[in-house]
């Protein structure tokens, strides 16, 4: 069965879209990752044009990480005030990130750079998961204990700000500077920057990890409503329709991998997964590398 | 389809029997079965019928034009190991959309310089170059000839040959198919009748592809009004994620 996306100006298999959503949203139930940076390049994949693999990506994040934060909500395990600080620069970053997506555009050279970025952030992430759960299979190392409080050029910075929440003392520049790197990545990329912004604020910020998934789902709700909005009113590259499909495939699959996680080993699945990132990272890696059936592409421009 | 005849046998007699004049005068007359084609949520394409009748024998050749569109080409060089887009061209005057139909090839049909004259065939279409401005012929018949490649492969230009069938002397029918991906705008159908190589009669028919229903709307609104758009986008993606919390609310 096949829906036309109205946005895109194509049809595409509903089943497919349902599956991919809910293959995104499993993964991220089992692993508790945002899953984001999973949807854009498996939209590319099914040949979904960048532009609007991306816009739609955002779009349906906003949905998925409100069914995610309402559930950290109700643990208790958001840090508002750490939250809005954050969210304070990755508004900035989310229309940085969405101001350099309509300019590559106009050059000419968007797809190219979206299909970088991710042969980089698949390739690093991939790479790190085989790692770790190699090393957590191979010696079943514990990991190793952080110091309770650690002093660095993080407690320097000025406009020092007391978070409860997080007992923590510190510079308001530095999550913000978290937030702003998370929403740039989001404006360009359609993703969240969870993946980014979790290890900054367990390793940077040093927030305590309990905290750290609802606060940062909490600032990506609204980083990636900024993006959605950006996106629509700067590239017209929004498409309703296939994000909400992706949403529902994607609702599913996270209540199936909550349920699956809780009955497995995570240390090969994170392996598993990590195969199948660094083969993503491949798979695009080829395309840029391997000499193109046809050197040329076409763009048609309605006038 | 089964009344498709009939309506034939129809126009049929309706051309022999009631206006024999008007026939004579009329060298040839043709129509479509509709003058529009909707997109709508489930469009995966569609074919219309094209039907008409010719007073005299001849070749017939029907051409549907998509509306001009600037078409911009990039080419990729290789770079550091990686293929990426350093030159690009824009096109204007190109159809968005082409396709012909004859009874037998092109060639056969008429000179190159009458299919020329009336851009009969694909390979007669001449997009001019809009930039650079100082791109040189024979980049820009490289350019020209990924344009058409590119388009063929799309499936939006194509020359089809034989597929029309004719139904005594004066009645030809066939169908004109439209690709799922087919570019919205308003196009035209061209109806020629050459005879031995040279153009006897042509007809122009008008057709309007669209999108249609609840997807125009959408299409449409995005365009006109962005913002608002955007942020019931956003509404609707943060309302379902809290639907789909409730039924967890207690865990």
């Amino acid at each position: 069965m096949d829906i036309y996306l109205p946005i895109v100006g194509e049809s595409q298999s509903v089943v497919i879209l349902l599956i991919l959503g809910g293959a995104v949203g499993f993964l991220s139930g089992l692993f508790g990752v945002g899953g984001g940076w999973l949807m854009t390049p498996l939209l590319i994949f099914i040949g979904i044009p960048p532009i609007f693999a991306v816009a739609a990506s955002a779009n349906q994040l906003v949905g998925s990480s409100v069914t995610g934060a309402l559930a950290q909500w109700r643990r208790g395990n958001i840090d508002l005030q750490m939250g809005l600080v954050m969210l304070a620069g990755g508004l900035v970053g989310s229309v940085l990130g969405v101001w350099l997506f309509a300019a590559l555009r106009r050059v000419g050279q968007i797809e190219i750079a979206i299909n970088f970025a991710y042969i980089v952030m698949l390739g690093s992430l991939g790479a790190f998961m085989l790692f770790e759960s190699g090393r957590a299979i191979l010696f079943r190392a514990p990991a190793a204990r952080r110091k309770l409080h650690r002093h660095g050029w993080i407690h320097r910075l000025p406009l020092k700000m007391r978070f409860r929440r997080s007992k923590l003392y510190i510079s308001a520049i530095a999550p913000a500077a978290v937030g702003l790197a998370g929403g740039f990545l989001s404006g360009v990329l359609g993703v969240g920057g969870g993946f980014l912004m979790v290890p900054a604020m367990i390793y940077v910020l040093d927030m305590p990890t309990a905290l750290v998934p609802g606060t940062s789902l909490f600032q990506i709700i609204f980083v990636a409503a900024s993006v959605t909005i950006l996106q629509s009113v700067e590239n017209g590259t929004v498409d309703i329709v296939l994000a909400m499909i992706l949403l529902l495939g994607g609702v599913v699959g996270v209540q199936v991998g909550l349920r699956v996680g809780t009955h497995l080993r995570g240390e090969y699945f994170r392996a598993l997964l990590g195969v199948l990132v660094v083969a993503a990272a491949a798979k695009l890696a080829a395309d840029l590398t391997i000499t193109p059936h046809d050197l040329y592409s076409l763009e048609l421009r309605m006038p | 389809m089964r009344g498709l005849p009939a309506a034939l046998v129809l126009i049929a007699a309706s051309v022999s029997a009631a206006s024999p004049i008007a026939a004579a005068v009329e060298p040839l007359a043709a129509d479509l079965s509709n003058h529009v084609v909707a997109i709508t949520t489930g469009f995966t394409g569609t074919s219309l019928v094209l039907f008409g009748s010719r007073e005299e024998p001849g070749d017939i050749v029907i051409v549907v034009r998509g509306p001009a569109v600037r078409m911009a080409l990039r080419r990729r060089h290789h770079v550091l190991g990686f293929w990426i887009n350093t030159e690009s061209a824009t096109f204007d005057g190109a159809p968005a959309f082409y396709a012909t139909i004859s009874n037998r090839p092109l060639a056969q049909i008429a000179s190159a310089p009458i299919l020329t004259l009336h851009q009969i065939g694909i390979e007669n279409l001449r997009p001019h170059v809009h930039s650079p401005r100082d791109l040189r012929p024979s980049r820009a018949a490289d350019y020209r000839a990924a344009l058409v490649r590119r388009q063929q492969r799309a499936g939006r230009y194509l020359d089809r040959v034989g597929t029309i069938t004719f139904i005594g002397d004066h009645l030809f029918r066939t169908t004109v198919a439209f690709p799922a991906n087919v570019p919205i705008g308003k196009y035209s159908v061209e109806i020629f009748l050459f005879r031995d190589g040279a153009l006897v009669a042509g007809q122009t028919v008008p057709l309007t592809v669209t999108e249609a229903g609840v997807d125009s709307s959408v299409s449409q609104f995005a365009q006109d009004e962005a913002l608002i758009y955007g942020m019931i986008a956003v509404a609707a993606t943060a309302m379902a994620g809290w639907l789909a919390s409730l039924p967890f609310r207690n865990r």
